[in-house]
């Protein structure tokens, strides 16, 4: 019976040998005083010992000193003897992961018995270990990456909706302009309609000073709408870089004598004194634009000062350029409209009341623009405007000056 | 004989529909803002008005809603847009502040006088009402 036990163990002694020796893990039993009871092949093969090491008896010590000098001991010596302290102290299993010299990563489970020996398994998990960190760095990666994105998606949300108010706050000035100008075209057409009228349908005897005075009010009703169709086609201009400066020999101070004149007889109830004397007979300009700049000018001197009758328009000569100065006593603007004044469609609040397109002033300052020149205004809510004008005496750099300040 | 003010700053405007009213035999007041129109209002006490809606000093909207708060004793005088400003918010403001009628410019006389006409039937028909209570 005894044999028979025996020999069965030593059956199994052998078989257990040859399943220690094919496991792929490293195993190791040492006793309480730290030297080598037993390894199987995996454990010698993983750190390389030679057979002088894998004797019985050999203390731990040896072995981590001739793996320190191999080059695969383990990196931190502390944490390896931690495992075991722990493992000895629970009376259990207990697991670390040890990082070897060699780049290597170990996780070591060791198993304490009663009497201070200890089993322990040592299996290679480096590539484990890389795939973790390689997932660690892709997870990195791709925060970041999802960081950035969300950065550059909430810039564009901001941009869109900065352009989008930008759009909003265009839309509302063109829709008041639509309303503006639908008014500003309506009311010399009721004079045209009311003055047509009122030939038809006059009572009695007709004298032909009547007809006359009809006739004249449609005219300069229908100079109007001219003039108004023509500030906003130039508008149109302006904004497709359409529109050409062609110099020519402007008489200024003629050009500006007369646009008073015109000024004086459309708004009888001003007074418009000129100074004029001190400016040059020429300059190089485009007649038609400049024109454009004055009446719209004299005709704002007029319009918003209902109640002010003296408009000035006062000019001369400073080294190449000169400075016309069109000045009123009117409504003024208010501080914070004047950096607005310029804009497309802008209309002070202190022109409530008064009819305008709030497309004379983005023109005036445009034309002047191209001409080289420059525009400035001094405004006093309540006191009155003045409008100071330089331009540039001779065009010396090119014949044809064109707007392409909007052209993509 | 009915008295009719007219408010416009369009002096042009302005005369050709006073010229048209007086052919008509009415008698006309003319003001070139709703600060002159009020002023008018006070002194003469029309019998109705013509008002423009974009002026300066005092435009008509505004002159309605004065008339409305600080004139109570001036509120029963029919009171008529007579405007180029054609966007509904403008009519609906005008309306609901009790504008008698909004007309928009250009105006067909004869559409003119009709309205002004019904606002005199209106007025009499209420002077008879009252005379019979």
């Amino acid at each position: 019976m005894r044999d028979a036990q025996q020999w069965a163990i030593r059956q199994t002694d052998g078989l257990l040998d040859i399943a220690l020796d094919n496991m792929p893990h490293g195993l190791c039993m040492f006793s309480a005083d730290k030297r080598l009871i037993l390894c199987n092949l995996s454990y010698a093969n993983m750190y390389s010992l030679g057979e002088g090491l894998t004797v019985a008896g050999t203390p731990l010590q040896s072995i981590l000193d001739y793996r320190s000098q191999l080059g695969n001991g383990p990196l931190h010596t502390a944490t390896y003897f931690d495992v075991v302290g722990l493992a000895a102290q629970k009376g259990g299993r207990a697991s670390q992961d040890v990082a070897l010299q060699d780049g290597r990563v170990v996780r070591i489970t060791h198993s304490s018995m009663a009497d201070g020996r200890y089993v322990a398994t040592h299996e290679d998990i480096s590539e484990s270990v890389r795939n973790a960190e390689i997932l660690v760095r892709h997870k990195e990666t791709l925060e970041a990456t999802v960081a950035l994105r969300t950065k550059e998606v909430e810039e564009q949300a901001r941009e869109l909706e900065r352009l989008l108010q930008q759009e909003r706050n265009i839309n509302e000035l063109q829709r008041q302009f639509v309303a503006l100008a639908s008014h500003e075209f309506r009311t010399p057409l009721a004079i045209i309609d009311g003055a047509a009228q009122r030939l038809l349908r006059a009572k009695g005897e007709v004298s032909s000073q009547f007809v006359r005075d009809k006739a004249e009010q449609i005219r300069s009703s229908v100079v109007r709408i001219v003039d108004l169709m023509e500030s906003i086609l130039a508008a149109g201009r302006m904004d497709n870089g359409t529109i050409e400066i062609r110099y020519d020999r402007c008489a200024l101070r003629a050009m500006l004598e007369s646009c008073c004149q015109r000024e004086a007889t459309i708004s009888k109830s001003h007074r418009i004194t000129i100074d004029l004397e001190d400016l040059p007979d020429h300059i190089d300009a485009d007649k038609f634009a400049l024109e454009q700049v004055f009446s719209n000018l004299l005709s704002n001197a007029t319009k918003y000062a209902p109640r002010h009758p003296d408009v000035s328009v006062a000019g001369r000569q400073e080294g190449d350029h000169v400075v016309i100065v069109v000045r009123d006593h009117g409504v003024g603007i208010d501080a914070e409209d004047v950096p607005k004044i310029f804009q497309r469609y802008f209309r002070a609040r202190t022109s409530t009341g008064i009819p305008g397109t709030g497309l004379g002033l983005y023109l005036v300052k445009k034309i002047v623009d191209l001409h080289g020149g420059s525009i400035e205004i001094d405004s006093q809510k309540g006191k009155g405007t003045s409008l100071i004008i330089k331009l540039p005496i001779s065009q010396k750099n090119s014949q044809i000056s064109t707007d392409r300040t909007n052209v993509a | 004989m009915t008295t009719i003010l007219c408010i416009d700053d369009e002096a042009e405007i302005r005369g050709l529909i006073v010229e048209e009213l007086t052919e008509a035999g009415f008698k006309t007041l003319e003001a070139a803002n709703g600060r002159e129109g009020l002023e008018l209002m006070v002194a003469k006490w029309p019998d109705i008005v013509i008002c423009d809606i974009t002026m300066p000093e005092m435009d008509g909207h505004q002159l309605l809603a004065e008339i409305q708060i600080n004139y109570p004793e001036l509120a029963n005088v029919p009171f008529i847009f007579l405007t180029a400003m054609t966007d509904k918010q403008n009519v609906v403001t005008g309306l609901r502040a009790g504008a008698a009628d909004y007309l928009t410019k250009p105006i067909d006389f004869e559409i003119l006088l009709a309205k002004i006409e019904g606002c005199v039937a209106r007025i009499e028909s209420d002077v008879r009402n009252d005379r019979a209570f």
